[in-house]
């Protein structure tokens, strides 16, 4: 989301730190280096992490230095699509989409580097078989446009996604409201988890219960 | 012997690591034609090296390509080894229901607990993805299955699992089975709070952790 949230005019006295889309894939790996940025800040009032639970990433983070928020969300999809709080997603309807955008291409296009890897060493046959076995759940690319610089190179990229997924393609308009709403509030408890400093946060927070 | 079997099942490991499946077959047939053990040979041989490529996807040396064409390579050696197996008459074989939860289509890290866990010995029934938890239930009951292996890649889609426990809560069955949960965004404290026997991090663990509830357990499931 760096170039979206960049693309938002912001106030004077925030500080922004973004974390590299490495670790996209990696929920574990990004808890730990979100931790490692929150409890290095000092000095400040409050931390408001652009990120929703995302793969279990936000279970168990903990407000070290002073208050920590987060958007109510599961992930960067909501934010994008639903303009005014980011709970509405119908993910049911949608199953068997894989979504894109220009910020998770940056990672995402690790597809078509995989593919060529495996087709030079291993050859078409094999190269196909492993990616059918990848990502045959998936009947549809939706593209999520937010703008950028590099929008048409990275659209480029996800039909070609789509070509070797044997996927339909579509593309939706991506919504700003929310992450203006994330960056200057109001933080209000149905759309954002406050949680004072020393609290942690909890997958319970994002609605994920034992009945 | 004309062939250090240690040195047999370095070579197994390797060649499982190395993506190499006709290699893998090979060394299987060898290990037949020499006459060795193989569920030894399955144990030191083919889990060692496809540990070894989890590791490395830990260390993200190797992405999930390779881990599907090392799956690929054991999976060739186990079906020449498994006919082999010799089995105990009094050994019972533990059987699995396994599949991804309803809502979810993402099924690598479910195959990958699949083969592992036949691998280890055990009988697996894979429901495949998008299971909704009362099939789990059914499918484990009509198989008579001890172990229910529920998988979900979603933050979205684990509470299913819940499901899962509270139909053999409601049923009164929650004894007979194991419920075994795992995936990206699956902790030990999720598994706990919803009151499941075991969470696994990876595929060898999920096989590990199995095999102790069996060991603990006993016949009691």
């Amino acid at each position: 989301m760096k170039e979206e949230i960049q693309a938002i005019e912001r106030l004077d006295d925030l500080d922004f730190e973004f974390v590299s889309m490495d670790f996209h894939l990696y929920p574990k790996k990004l808890k730990t280096e979100l931790q490692r940025i929150i409890d290095q800040s000092q000095g400040y009032d409050k931390i408001i992490l652009a990120f929703g639970l995302c793969g279990g990433a936000a279970n168990g983070l903990k407000a070290t230095n002073c208050e920590l928020v987060i958007p109510r969300v599961h992930d960067c999809i909501s934010i994008f699509l639903c303009p005014k709080n980011g709970c509405v997603c119908d993910f049911k309807k949608e199953i068997g989409t894989f979504y894109l955008s220009n910020g998770w291409m940056i990672t995402e296009k690790s597809i078509l580097s995989d593919y060529q890897r495996i087709l030079q060493k291993f050859g078409p046959q094999k190269a196909n078989k492993i990616l059918n076995r990848m990502y045959d759940g998936y009947k549809k690319i939706l593209f999520i446009e937010t703008g950028g610089v590099r929008q048409d190179e990275v659209i480029r990229q996800s039909k070609e996604i789509a070509e070797l997924f044997k996927a339909e393609y579509e593309t939706i308009q991506g919504q700003s409201a929310f992450i203006e709403k994330i960056i200057s509030g109001p933080w209000d408890e149905e759309n954002f988890i406050t949680v004072a400093s020393q609290g942690i946060i909890t997958e319970e927070d994002f609605g994920i219960n034992a009945k | 012997m004309s062939i250090n079997k240690e040195e047999l099942y370095n070579k197994l490991a390797e060649a499982v690591l190395n993506m190499e499946e006709e290699e893998t077959v090979a060394l299987s047939k060898q290990v037949i034609a020499e006459n060795l053990d193989a569920y030894e040979a399955i144990v030191n041989g083919l889990t060692v090296g496809m540990n070894q490529a989890g590791k490395l996807f830990d260390e993200e040396e190797y992405f999930v390509p390779e881990l599907l064409i090392c799956s690929d390579a054991m999976y060739a050696g186990l079906e020449i080894l498994k006919p082999h197996i010799k089995t105990k008459d009094n050994e019972i074989k533990r059987k699995a229901v396994i599949g991804v939860i309803e809502g979810d289509t993402h099924d690598i890290g479910k195959n990958l607990v699949k083969i592992m866990l036949e691998t280890g010995g055990f009988d697996v029934i894979d429901l495949g993805r998008d299971v909704a938890p009362a099939t789990f239930v059914e499918k484990a009951k009509e198989e008579k299955a001890e172990f229910i292996v529920v998988s979900t890649l979603m933050t979205t889609t684990m509470e299913g699992m819940n499901e899962v426990i509270e139909i053999l809560n409601e049923e009164d069955i929650r004894d007979d089975y194991k419920v075994l949960i795992g995936g990206g965004p699956i902790s030990q404290g999720y598994a706990d709070k919803i009151g499941a026997d075991g969470y696994a991090e990876n595929a060898a663990e999920a096989v590990k952790l199995a095999n102790r509830l069996v060991a603990a357990y006993g016949n009691e499931i």
